[in-house]
């Protein structure tokens, strides 16, 4: 059995010994008060659960047991036979027998089937009394006085979150014991100090762990809606799940759960093509849509692929520039991918409903928002009358991020490596002029470039270019909405896991930081939100050309 | 005064209503806030300027492990600065912490903040001069006099400082 399984047994186990409590108090409530609706439909609903779990756990002797006494509570429901008199001490056998098989869970040759009990349980519904006297008299062996607790608790987030925040100081304050003991010389003090470090790490990771769940609890979902959609659109489709048990924080997974859904729909209803259509295209009938999650470094990626018709950047320029969106020099200047990412302007998507792509826009504005919220990233790849995808970028946690530290002036500041494309030290002819924006020429491409030391603190952009004669400057390469952007910083400094606390009132209304860690060294370093700093980017740019 | 005429007045003094108040000194004048909504004072740490915020932000600082928004309250009140966070970059400041409902938020002083007891009747809410001041500065209580004479001016911190406030100078 793996981690994980076991994990998930272990679970399983504590709500299989909740829900027995649950119904065994119940069944003691219900003999002070037998005609309490409520009380028996509570027990019905979790005798029906416990079959089911179990059932799927295989296991089959609480299962028949539940099976049984469901049916005697659905007949006492439907009021067929009441709960009194000697079938009570049936009934209260029943549960003692499941809650004795329940605690030997583990113990495979403890799980038979009683075929006797069962038969008797069975019995109370034709209503035959004869055999319950007897039973009466007889002492259940299955009760005991040990009262079993549950190996597990269960936490809210908000304690998670406290947990993580406190092993975040932690960390800081260990980071700089490290350079005190540095410093200190002393070997005794180091070696203590680096266990420190360990066991610090291994609080951090574990507090980290708990809080992640797998996709499959989202995953799961999938089949049935994309058949639903399918059914309602007259096409068939074969879905194809992969990698469900990566795990992710829960946050982000509920989070990302409705932006899947309008992936999930937008792929059937407007990527795939009708039956026909694709018969034309000698396509196969069936189309295909291919869900799949991967986790790579400190990132879950989650793409949504279809063979359907694909996007064709051409058309989404063209209507771009038809609904003044962009101007037909901006248009010309974008490579293809770059034509995609328009799909995102908010304002295109309503105007896309009736063109050929009809719909693949459609509130498109909304899922991109709604990943740059939790500093993801999304990118559409398409090749026209093929397939489309679209690939997230999601950070496992929210709280702790992988980034990269550099300094503008005086000050630190980081992106998340999830908005990383690379890092780059120009030489001064790399960069060019071109009337009052900056262009660097990377690899036979040309990128925008933002002097963030003026971006940052100036009125006016780029107003302190002299600044950038230097010999090597680097650049910070991001990635936001199917575009690069370089970011010019004034040092480069290292790459690091940072613990993010959002930003306080009243500076929370800042939009171009998703928020504030500690260096080790008890400096504040500022968080960019990518997302934010393009759009700047891009207004700016559209209202100098308008 | 009789020994016995110093405890009657002490006694009254006493059952008068009394407040405790931090002082500080601003522009070069005397204010106060009530002491129930200074968290603590501290030496100023670093101010790391946060980019795109109204002047008056100085930035942000970690006090104690918590990071918190610092304010200059002289450029707040468009007070000319005896001496400004920038030019005293080498000499010691001061940040008293607010603790607020739903936000806590620092403001640096230049001399070492002190406090002082003032009963209601040492508080003067309703003079001319208050008036005079309120108008030009809401954020004004009243004025009080301090043992050796001076007047203090009383700041309803909260009111300062509040949100809209902030949001409304930041536009």
């Amino acid at each position: 059995m793996t981690n994980r399984e076991k994990e998930l047994r272990a679970i399983f186990l504590a709500e299989t010994q909740q829900s027995y409590d649950q119904i065994s108090s119940g069944i003691v409530n219900l003999e002070k008060s037998p005609g309490n609706e409520e009380l028996i439909a509570d027990i019905f609903r979790l005798l029906h659960n416990m079959k089911a779990n179990t059932a799927a756990m295989k296991l089959d002797a609480i299962s028949t047991l539940a099976h049984a006494l469901e049916n005697v509570f659905s007949a006492i429901r439907d009021k067929e036979i009441t709960f009194q008199g000697n079938n009570t001490s049936v009934i209260f056998r029943g549960i003692d027998h499941m809650g004795y098989l329940i605690t030997n869970i583990n113990e495979p040759k403890l799980q038979e089937v009683d075929a006797d009990l069962i038969n008797q349980i069975n019995a109370i519904i034709q209503n035959e009394p004869t055999e319950l006297i007897k039973i009466e008299e007889e002492k259940s062996e299955f009760t005991s006085s040990k009262i079993h607790f549950s190996d597990t608790v269960s936490i809210s987030l908000k304690r998670l979150d406290d947990l993580l925040n406190l092993v975040g100081e932690l960390n800081t304050g260990r980071d700089l014991l490290v350079q005190f003991a540095e410093a200190a010389n002393n070997p005794q003090v180091s070696n203590n100090i680096s266990n420190i470090f360990r066991i610090a790490d291994r609080i951090q990771e574990s507090i980290m762990t708990a809080r992640l769940v797998t996709v499959s609890s989202l995953f799961n979902k999938f089949p049935r809606i994309v058949r639903d959609i399918a059914t309602s659109e007259g096409k068939k489709i074969n879905l194809v799940l992969e990698g469900a048990d990566t795990t992710i924080d829960r946050n982000v997974l509920s989070v990302i759960s409705d932006v899947m859904i309008h992936l999930i729909r937008n792929a059937v209803i407007h990527g795939i093509e009708s039956t026909e259509e694709r018969a034309k295209h000698g396509k196969k009938e069936e189309g295909l849509l291919r869900i799949k999650a991967t986790s790579e470094k400190g990132q879950v990626i989650i793409s949504t692929t279809d063979d359907g018709r694909g996007i064709d950047p051409s058309a989404i320029k063209k209507k771009a520039v038809d609904k003044k969106l962009i101007t037909q020099q901006k248009a010309k200047s974008l490579n293809d991918d770059e034509a995609l990412g328009l799909l995102f302007m908010s304002g295109f998507s309503m105007a896309s409903k009736i063109t050929e792509f009809a719909g693949r826009g459609v509130g498109l504005d909304i899922v991109k928002n709604v990943i740059d919220s939790i500093g993801g990233d999304l990118k559409i790849l398409s090749e026209v009358g093929k397939k489309t995808t679209f690939k997230m970028s999601l950070p496992i946690s929210l709280s702790v991020k992988a980034a990269l530290l550099f300094k503008v002036d005086q000050d630190h500041f980081a992106v998340p490596l999830l908005n990383l494309f690379s890092v780059h030290t120009a030489k001064q002819q790399e960069i060019h002029h071109l009337s009052g924006e900056l262009i660097l020429d990377y690899r036979e491409e040309r990128i925008p470039l933002i002097y963030l030391h003026d971006f940052l603190f100036s009125e006016e952009p780029n107003v302190n270019m002299i600044n950038l004669r230097r010999e090597a400057i680097d650049i910070v390469i991001v990635w936001y909405n199917n575009r690069k952007y370089g970011l010019i910083v004034d040092q480069m400094y290292r790459q690091q896991e940072i613990m993010i606390k959002p930003l306080q009132k009243p500076l929370d209304d800042s939009e171009l930081f998703s928020g504030i860690t500690l260096l080790s060294s008890g400096e504040i370093c500022y968080v960019l939100d990518v997302a934010s700093i393009a759009k700047i980017y891009e207004q700016r740019e559209s209202t100098v050309q308008f | 005064m009789s020994v016995k005429e110093v405890a009657a007045k002490a006694k009254k003094v006493k059952e008068e209503q009394s407040y405790q108040f931090v002082t500080f000194v601003l522009g070069g004048e005397h204010h106060a806030v009530k002491i129930e909504h200074v968290k603590e004072v501290a030496v100023t740490p670093k101010v790391s300027k946060m980019p795109r915020t109204p002047s008056f932000i100085k930035g942000v600082a970690n006090v104690r492990g918590e990071l918190i928004a610092i304010v200059d309250l002289e450029e707040r009140f468009n007070m000319k600065p005896v001496l400004s966070l920038n030019s005293g970059l080498n000499s010691k400041t001061y940040t008293i912490v607010i603790d607020a409902d739903t936000y806590t938020i620092g403001f640096t002083v230049n001399e070492v903040p002190n406090t002082l007891i003032l009963t209601d009747s040492q508080i003067d809410r309703s003079a001319d001069v208050v008036e005079k001041a309120k108008i030009r500065n809401r954020f004004i209580d009243g004025v009080g006099k301090a043992v050796g004479g001076d007047l203090i001016i009383l700041l309803d911190i909260l009111k300062v400082l509040s949100e809209s406030e902030i949001r409304q100078i930041s536009k």
